[in-house]
């Protein structure tokens, strides 16, 4: 403490009253999200703690403290113990959440690599690069839902576009079941990428057109290749940008996915099949359909603990990056 | 310079920060008298101008009468779902006629979706606060009276609709829950389930509905005549696991099995006895004898009724509602291939060792207990209830009357496309009245959903051991909720 430098001897409150005008100016935005963030996570923190069930749910907050019971029956159902070694009452979470993981895995691959392909190729010079600079962003526009809507027709076995187009260039000879069985998952992770894909790509572009010419052509004077100019100045210098999409895209992979596997399988009723169940389609199936809204908030919390964790591999694997931002 | 804008600054936040708590803290009193009526008004203004100017006429004399409150002037507010083509249009056709026929009662129609629907029912039932009067869908009944939401019919209120013999029994039983004295809503229309099939193709392959359908074998001999005869037309078509008929379309299997979906005295679950499994073994292995739409699994409702539409295939489980696509003009909605649309028939359910059943859903009307206007409330119901508004109402969403007396009205009777829905829904089975319903039929659909993944997946016929597994597991899940 007495090392501390001189400028850090300012109390927290002289801080503030040094910036009060700042303070002042973030104030309303603090608290709105006071209200609209903070209150409902505490209320659900609690009521995870609550026996929230059917019977109970009028009670809502005052329904009876039940502590970490619901807890311990998700961590019983991910590692399959329980008192008489399964827990029933809570089916399919271990499998949601291992499709989760894929499902996370794949889409950040498929909206960073792609997205980061096309901003290259959309930072070149070319006759209609306003256009394809305007194409690129439609499915963006395009809700959520409306996406699964669409790729569920895009899907169909029979007559959906995209067994036709493989057959057409002769890439398949027999039409691909996408919407049931072990494809599901892929048939979710295309229509979440290319929902995703403009996104990132916007972004990267940005990243990339803010790089200096003067580097690259440096760099070509010294001889590097197009890879090596690639390697050495465009990654490095989109790295604090590539690392805000993988954050952005670990959330949307974890809390993701519901809106368009409502509409692409079950037209609503939210179950992809054991394939291509995600967690939170799961989570949700479950709190609502069976009135397990103590287990529900319980389950939640879990996820984004678990979510957390993830960050926070995150945040190590991108901290030299972010401060050098 | 600074120092005079500060003051100004400060007052500028205080105000923001304390009009903002106003705002989230008075939430639950002040914003419902804000909403409500600028609502109300913006409603009535929207239905008013595509109707006649009789309504208009009604509109224009309720607004002085809000501002000076005459007593039995009242306003219902009624939440239903997108029944039918036109589902806007016929709930205003019934509130018109009553509205005219009950003058000083007004209804207010809201739409929800079907998928949005139950959570805002039980957010009104929790908080206190919604509509007068609801649509449920039949299974949902027994959670909401549960949860003490509803208010129950009296007997004089149920008498004056004709009592409950003079509604379809499936029907009637979804408006009781077990173990409570009560009945908690009234049966509104019937949705029915029955093959439909073409009547050109059996008569090509020389076959009489009643040898065709007749029980389990001679159906699957019917469609692989069919298919034999027709090679771009498939047996049969019906939704797998992409859909909201999961559960309903196996049962009809259990039922017409021998098996039950729970014990008698809906304690404990059924669905995985012998007959139930050998049941849906017979409906999943369809699909492995080829006999079925090649896709048939993936495809939701709808996309089965269009393939059937289509010409696609033979025969389709489904309802009445592909009535009217065959009687609608191809220019105006109906089906473009006219000789399916020429040639569309019906037949109950082929029957198996247990008899032939089919399943009964619907929807029902229920009174929420908050609604302070029970007594008008009631009033629309028992107009809704009536022969001529079930007629009406039935014929223009493609359902079928919930009551006896409109079921054996001619113009249904004696109509051969619904009279085979009129003797099957005598034999109708639906779910069971118990609060724990919802949790049952979703832990169905998803091990049954799952079954149609491993019946996708198997390349062939799938053994009673995989179907007794996941309807196992399932089992036990639903004697765990159900406490046992």
């Amino acid at each position: 403490m007495a090392l501390a430098p001189k400028k850090n001897k300012l109390s927290l409150w002289q801080r503030i009253r040094q910036n009060s005008l700042a303070y002042k100016f973030i104030a309303p935005t603090f608290v709105a999200m006071l209200v609209v963030h903070l209150i409902p996570i505490v209320q659900g923190l609690y009521l995870s703690l609550l026996d929230v069930r059917l019977t109970t749910l009028t009670l809502y907050l005052k329904a009876p403290f039940v502590g970490l019971k619901y807890y311990i029956e998700v961590f019983n159902a991910i590692f399959g113990i329980g008192e008489d070694g399964t827990s029933s009452r809570v089916t399919g979470l271990i499998n949601a959440a291992s499709n989760t993981l894929v499902y996370t895995i794949w889409t950040n691959i498929g909206t960073l690599g792609l997205g980061l392909i096309l901003a290259m190729l959309l930072n070149r010079n070319f006759r209609w690069r306003g256009i394809a600079r305007t194409l690129v962003l439609l499915p963006w526009v395009v809700p959520t839902f409306v996406t699964g809507t669409i790729f569920n027709f895009i899907w169909l076995e029979q007559g959906g576009l995209a067994n036709r187009i493989l057959l057409g260039l002769n890439i398949i000879d027999m039409p691909i079941t996408w919407l049931i069985g072990p494809n599901s998952l892929y048939a979710l992770v295309i229509a979440t990428v290319w929902r995703g894909l403009p996104f990132t790509t916007i972004m990267f572009l940005a990243a990339i057109q803010v790089i200096p010419t003067d580097l690259y052509e440096a760099a070509s004077l010294d001889g590097a290749n197009g890879w090596q100019r690639f390697r050495h100045i465009t990654l490095p210098l989109i790295k604090p940008i590539a690392g805000t999409q993988v954050l952005f895209g670990l959330i949307n992979g974890f809390y993701g996915g519901y809106n368009i596997a409502v509409q692409m399988f079950g037209g609503g009723t939210g179950f992809a099949g054991e394939y291509a169940d995600l967690l939170v389609p799961a989570i949700t199936r479950q709190t609502w359909e069976r009135h397990l809204y103590g287990f529900g908030s319980a389950a939640s919390v879990i996820l984004m603990g678990m979510l957390l964790i993830f960050v926070g591999i995150w945040y190590r694997a991108f901290r030299d990056s972010l401060r050098a931002e | 310079m600074q120092r005079s804008r500060r003051p100004f600054i400060n007052w500028l936040t205080l105000l923001t920060l304390i009009s903002m708590i106003l705002v989230a803290c008075g939430g639950a009193e002040t914003a419902p008298t804000a909403t409500t009526a600028p609502a109300a008004t913006a409603t009535t203004a929207a239905q008013v101008e595509p109707t006649t100017a009789a309504t208009a006429e009604t509109a224009a004399t309720t607004e002085p009468a809000t501002a000076e409150p005459v007593a039995g002037e009242v306003t219902l507010k009624l939440w239903h779902m997108p029944n039918g083509a036109a589902p806007a249009d016929a709930i205003q056709a019934e509130i018109d006629a009553f509205e005219k026929a009950n003058p000083g009662i007004n209804v207010e129609p809201e739409m929800l979706d079907w998928g949005a629907a139950f959570q805002r029912i039980q957010t009104s039932v929790q908080g206190g606060e919604g509509p007068c009067l609801t649509q449920l869908g039949t299974t949902w009944n027994p959670t909401f009276a549960a949860m003490g939401g509803l208010r129950p019919f009296t007997a004089e209120e149920i008498t004056a609709m004709g009592g409950s013999d003079s509604f379809v029994a499936a029907s009637w039983a979804t408006s009781q829950l077990q173990g409570m004295e009560g009945t908690f809503s009234i049966p509104w229309f019937a949705d029915v389930r029955a093959l439909a099939y073409r009547k050109d193709l059996l008569e090509k392959a020389g076959l009489k509905p009643e040898d065709a359908f007749k029980d389990w074998a001679s159906f699957k001999t019917t469609l692989a005549t069919i298919q034999e005869q027709n090679p771009d037309v498939a047996g049969i078509a019906f939704p797998g696991r992409n859909d909201w008929n999961v559960w309903q379309n196996s049962s009809m299997w259990i039922w017409n099995s021998g098996g039950d979906l729970l014990s008698s005295d809906l304690s404990e679950a059924t669905f995985n006895s012998d007959a139930a499994v050998t049941g849906v073994s017979e409906f999943a292995n369809l699909y492995s004898s080829k006999l079925t739409v090649t896709n048939t699994l993936e495809l939701n409702s709808a996309q089965v009724d269009a393939s059937f539409g289509d010409g696609r295939t033979f025969s389709a489980i489904t309802g009445p509602w592909l009535i009217s696509n065959a009687r609608t003009a191809a220019d105006a909605g109906g089906w473009a291939n006219r000789t399916v649309a020429d040639n569309l028939a019906y037949a109950e359910f082929p029957a198996g060792p247990g008899g032939s059943y089919t399943f009964v859903g619907g929807s029902n009307l229920a009174i929420l207990k908050s609604c302070e206007n029970a007594e008008a409330a009631v009033k629309f119901v028992q107009f809704l209830a009536g022969n001529e508004s079930q007629l009406r109402y039935s014929q223009a969403i493609g359902m079928l009357p919930a009551t006896k007396t409109a079921q054996a009205d001619a113009s249904i009777a004696n109509d051969p496309l619904y009279s085979v829905f009129i003797s099957a829904a005598a034999k109708g089975k639906t779910s069971a009245p118990i609060a724990e319903w919802g949790q049952v039929e979703s832990v169905l659909n998803e091990q049954l959903g799952s079954l149609w993944d491993d019946v996708a997946t198997a390349g062939g016929p799938v053994s009673a051991e995989v179907v007794k597994t996941r309807l196992d597991q399932a089992a036990q899940t639903v004697n765990e909720l159900l406490g046992n």
